[in-house]
């Protein structure tokens, strides 16, 4: 126990800077090498948020946390967090009155007042006219919605088609455009096959260790066709570019979030190039097949962070 | 540009098995992460991939590496060392400063009820992470001291479960959030 006791409060003084050079470095060589020491790092930043929080800090370690650790948006976020939770367990009240054994409780009351005030037979029958309506209800709603849904889906193979046929008088026109180039030399030529390679990236394609893909946001989702990322054996990174609607903000963060909302990669300081897009690149190992969602947020002054966008893709495997 | 083929080397020496590499190397990454955070006092991306890009680069060129967490200490040491010097070059010696802490009432209000949604949800941890959390100083120590004797478990496991706990209802919490804005 007065080891443990020992570490906790080595590890509070490392991350508020005030260990020994050489004490952090032991330290710091600790939780690379192990997960619980890491994990132990992690209360102690927790436990350092939760006295901020609760003004329990003394003078000296409040100046050091500031200093310290009140740096980044995730302590920030972690602060907001700490004060909710301070926030329900002073106030257990509205808690208690959630919990489920509370309302275990409560049912012998609703049912005594049915009892009460229709008699045990009536009651139950009321309850059978009640549950037979509701089910013609919901019949009926489910019959009108897969009416729509079919309607729907007429529409949106119809929007495919056309989108199918759009893409294919475009890459006709673009081959159309691009063939005079091979009668101007080999410099010419070389220049255009890097600007073709340049657009496969960009549409998707494999290209040599890197893939590369365009978003737009929303678009992919309303349209329930994914863009897709195909990934080989022979990729390494994926190129996504994020286009944004508008650009208020000096810096964006982005997060790439699995089909089971797992964080799988995450991006802070992201910058917007001259076409209002921001380049993210994904090293493959983290990306498995299956759908992905990228959270784009933007930086406010303040420190803060509000979503911008959200953009769908769905990563596949080539062999 | 690291190849795929020097990925796969490395993720190799996390693992043999892919599943398990992939989740070591995400491992390291937050490690890597929290150590430039903690050192430097800000997100710091770029050393992160620098960190990660030289050791792969050393295992691509086939430099015999006994201990690999232990490397990737060195690396990132070096790497927080250079840009120490960096920072000393262009007299940028600050770390950066403390941000503002003060959420719009809105966004507590909805917290709030996200943070109510998602303790309903942690039905049978609920009642661990409330008390775990509740009291001040000596009561607050008492409290826990009971939680660990109750599970027969040391207060340290008792920690470190709480505070696992508390990861997952902040992320509950934070995934909740985006509803309201």
């Amino acid at each position: 126990m007065a080891e443990s006791n020992d570490t906790n409060v080595v590890a509070t003084r490392y991350l508020l800077g005030t260990l020994s050079e050489e004490e952090a470095a032991h330290l710091e060589e600790g939780f690379f090498a192990d997960d619980v020491t890491f994990e132990r790092l992690e209360v102690a930043e927790e436990e350092l948020v939760d006295a901020y929080v609760r003004n329990s800090l003394s003078p000296t370690d409040l100046e050091q946390f500031k200093k310290r650790l009140l740096t980044t948006p995730r302590i920030v976020e972690r602060i907001h967090f700490a004060s909710a939770l301070a926030n329900k367990v002073s106030n257990p009240t509205s808690l208690e009155q959630k919990s489920p054994a509370k309302v275990v409780e409560r049912q012998p009351n609703t049912a005594r007042w049915w009892e009460s005030l229709f008699g045990r037979k009536l009651s139950f029958a009321a309850c059978i006219a009640l549950i037979v309506v509701c089910g013609l209800a919901l019949l009926t709603g489910w019959i009108r919605l897969r009416h729509e849904s079919e309607q729907l889906a007429g529409e949106r193979a119809a929007i495919q088609k056309q989108k199918q046929e759009l893409n294919r008088q475009a890459d006709e026109e673009r081959v159309r455009t691009e063939l005079p180039s091979n009668v101007n030399g080999p410099d010419r030529n070389q220049n255009d096959n890097q600007q073709r390679v340049s657009r496969q990236e960009r549409r998707g394609s494999v290209v040599g260790t890197m893939v590369a893909l365009n978003l737009m946001p929303g678009l992919q989702r309303s349209a329930g066709a994914k863009s897709e990322l195909r990934l080989s054996p022979q990729t390494s990174a994926a190129q996504l570019i994020l286009m944004l609607e508008s650009i208020d903000y000096k810096s964006y963060e982005a997060n790439v979030e699995n089909d089971d909302g797992r964080l799988v990669f995450q991006k802070h300081g992201l910058q917007v190039n001259a076409a209002s897009e921001l380049t993210l690149q994904i090293p493959a190992p983290v990306l498995r097949p299956g759908d992905y969602t990228v959270t784009v947020r933007g930086r406010t002054p303040a420190g803060g962070f509000e979503d911008v966008a959200d953009y769908r893709f769905r990563v596949m495997m080539m062999k | 540009m690291l190849t795929a083929a020097a990925l796969e080397k490395l993720l190799a020496r996390f693992s043999p098995d892919r599943d398990e590499a992939v989740q070591r190397y995400e491992a390291m990454r937050v490690k890597l992460t929290r150590y430039f955070e903690w050192r430097l006092g800000y997100t710091p991306d770029d050393h992160v991939d620098e960190a990660f890009n030289r050791v792969t680069r050393r295992i691509d060129e086939g430099e015999d590496i006994f201990n690999l967490n232990s490397y990737f200490y060195s690396v990132a040491y070096r790497v927080f060392l250079e840009t120490l010097k960096k920072r000393e070059e262009q007299l940028d010696s600050d770390r950066p400063p403390p941000i503002p802490v003060k959420p719009p009432d809105e966004e507590k209000e909805a917290r709030l009820r996200c943070l109510d949604k998602c303790l309903n949800e942690f039905a049978s941890d609920r009642q661990l992470i409330l008390t775990y959390y509740e009291g001040e100083k000596r009561a607050k120590i008492d409290l826990r001291k009971k939680l660990a004797d109750e599970r027969k478990i040391s207060l340290d496991a008792l920690r470190i479960r709480a505070c696992r706990l508390r990861k997952r209802l902040e992320e509950c919490t934070k995934e909740c959030l985006k509803q309201f804005d």
